[in-house]
């Protein structure tokens, strides 16, 4: 995917605003995914997402890096960061620092009628940040790195929950067969 | 049921609404700045190129006027008055001063006190002749320098004797380091042990007869450089017909040659041209002797240190 995603992004460079839609197709979910735990809105995680793509194109005839994906998440997360503070100081809330990986993106998921109260039942021996990167990992084909951004984890703390969610899970399963 | 089938029973029933939102991005190539707009930016290119270089040029100023006013030798100008010049780093003078009230007076009426380091020469020994400190073109110059090391000392004395080889003026040049040691030179002196230096206050020196190899010291004499003594081995020189049983070496560090250069009031260099002479003849043998040498004036002195030197 990197490299067809750097082509992609010469391509665009070359003014082929084709190749918008295939880096649109390929990266809006991972830029909504590093959005959403900042913001904790979807409304306005999808301003944000717009304004990501927005800033993206506007400097794009000056991108020399190499790894396309780390730069437009880095927009991202900026932007959504950007967001937060600015609604912060209008709201006068309270400076809480918030934990990402606690956030439920399980509230996100859409399970079909016929299996969800299996799928519900083996995830809820999980607890929120296993969840977060079992269900990032297995449904969005995220890898490891990618959800360390999205959650804003060290790459080794996830990979070291996902061991341990995979283990309940297959305690729950075995469990349920049985 | 397997782990494995849980996974794609997830894939299967379940996924995260995403929305995609692509259709809003109305013509996203009106946000993609022409190459046109692109250039816009050059101006703020330009401009934080323009302040790097500025800045840059402000510490190579820096660094260069550092060096310019920097002292970085010194050099001591005996004529009777004295005269002390600060040299920077590129060899230029950028101060002058009297060593002597007298001394002050020349430098007062001096029409260089900074520049190149011939050009404050010729000032010097153009005032002194007018003044008639000096009486003529012949009559001699003692320097000293006092640098960081041989090689830039050298680089100084060469421009000294040639600034003064076209006038025919007698001069010395006396470093403070030899080519053959990094280290300082150490002047030593054999003087009465009985009539040590009561006056100078200095602490007792060795009474041991040794004399460091490293003790030797270059002075020249107009364009020729020769050694005023150089004994070969660590002991006294018995050659010079003066080291016997009743005298002491007296091995100076450059701290107690400074004292003694200023308890008796004269420069490093002239303490030194006087104590080549004391050692050189026999007749000068007490601490006494070592006084009136250098009460002389250095029209006395230069014959009988170029003497010494050329004893034929």
């Amino acid at each position: 995917m990197g490299d067809s995603l750097n082509q992609l992004v010469k391509a665009l460079q070359a003014g082929n605003m084709d190749a918008f839609d295939a880096i649109y197709e390929k990266t809006h979910r991972k830029v909504f995914f590093i959005i959403l735990p900042i913001l904790k809105d979807r409304s306005l995680a999808e301003d944000i997402q717009q304004d990501t793509y927005i800033r993206m194109l506007q400097s794009i005839h000056a991108y020399r890096e190499k790894n396309f994906l780390a730069y437009l998440l880095t927009i991202a997360k900026n932007l959504a960061i950007n967001e937060y503070n600015k609604r912060k100081r209008s709201v006068l809330t309270e400076d809480i620092e918030f934990d990402r990986s606690d956030y439920p993106f399980i509230n996100h998921l859409e399970i079909e009628a016929e299996k969800a109260d299996f799928i519900r039942d083996v995830l809820s021996v999980l607890d929120q940040q296993e969840r977060n990167v079992v269900l990032l990992y297995t449904l969005e084909n995220l890898t490891h790195r990618e959800i360390a951004a999205i959650l804003d984890k060290p790459l080794g703390t996830i990979t070291w929950i996902y061991s341990k969610a995979i283990k309940k899970i297959k305690k729950r399963i075995k469990e349920e067969s049985s | 049921m397997k782990y494995r089938k849980f996974k794609e029973q997830l894939n299967q029933y379940a996924s995260f609404s995403v929305p995609n939102n692509r259709d809003l991005l109305v013509d996203p190539s009106q946000y993609i700045q022409s190459e046109l707009l692109a250039t816009k930016t050059k101006p703020f290119q330009w401009l934080k190129l323009l302040t790097l270089s500025g800045s840059l040029a402000l510490i190579l100023c820096a660094l260069v006027l550092t060096f310019h006013f920097l002292p970085k030798t010194r050099i001591t100008l005996d004529i009777n008055p004295a005269l002390k010049l600060t040299l920077n780093h590129y060899n230029r003078v950028i101060d002058v001063s009297g060593l002597d009230e007298e001394g002050d007076l020349l430098v007062d009426s001096l029409e260089k006190t900074s520049g190149s380091l011939s050009s404050v020469l010729e000032s010097i020994q153009a005032m002194a002749l007018a003044d008639q400190t000096l009486d003529s073109l012949a009559s001699p110059m003692l320097f000293g320098i006092e640098g960081s090391n041989y090689q830039q000392e050298h680089k100084i004395k060469t421009i000294i004797l040639a600034q003064f080889d076209l006038t025919l003026t007698p001069v010395i040049v006396i470093n403070q380091h030899s080519e053959e040691s990094p280290d300082r030179v150490y002047r030593y002196a054999m003087i009465e042990a009985a009539t040590m230096i009561p006056s100078t206050g200095m602490p007792e020196y060795s009474t041991t007869a040794c004399m460091t190899t490293t003790a030797m010291m270059n002075t020249t004499m107009g364009m020729t450089t020769q050694s005023a003594y150089s004994p070969s081995t660590d002991q006294p020189d018995t050659t010079s017909g003066v080291a016997n049983s009743d005298y002491t070496v007296l091995n100076y560090s450059i701290i107690e040659f400074r004292v003694l250069a200023e308890s008796l009031s004269i420069t490093e260099a002239k303490l030194q041209l006087v104590l080549d002479i004391f050692v050189g003849y026999s007749e000068y043998q007490t601490y006494d002797h070592l006084v009136l040498l250098s009460q002389l004036s250095l029209q006395d002195l230069y014959p009988l240190y170029q003497n010494l030197n050329n004893p034929n």
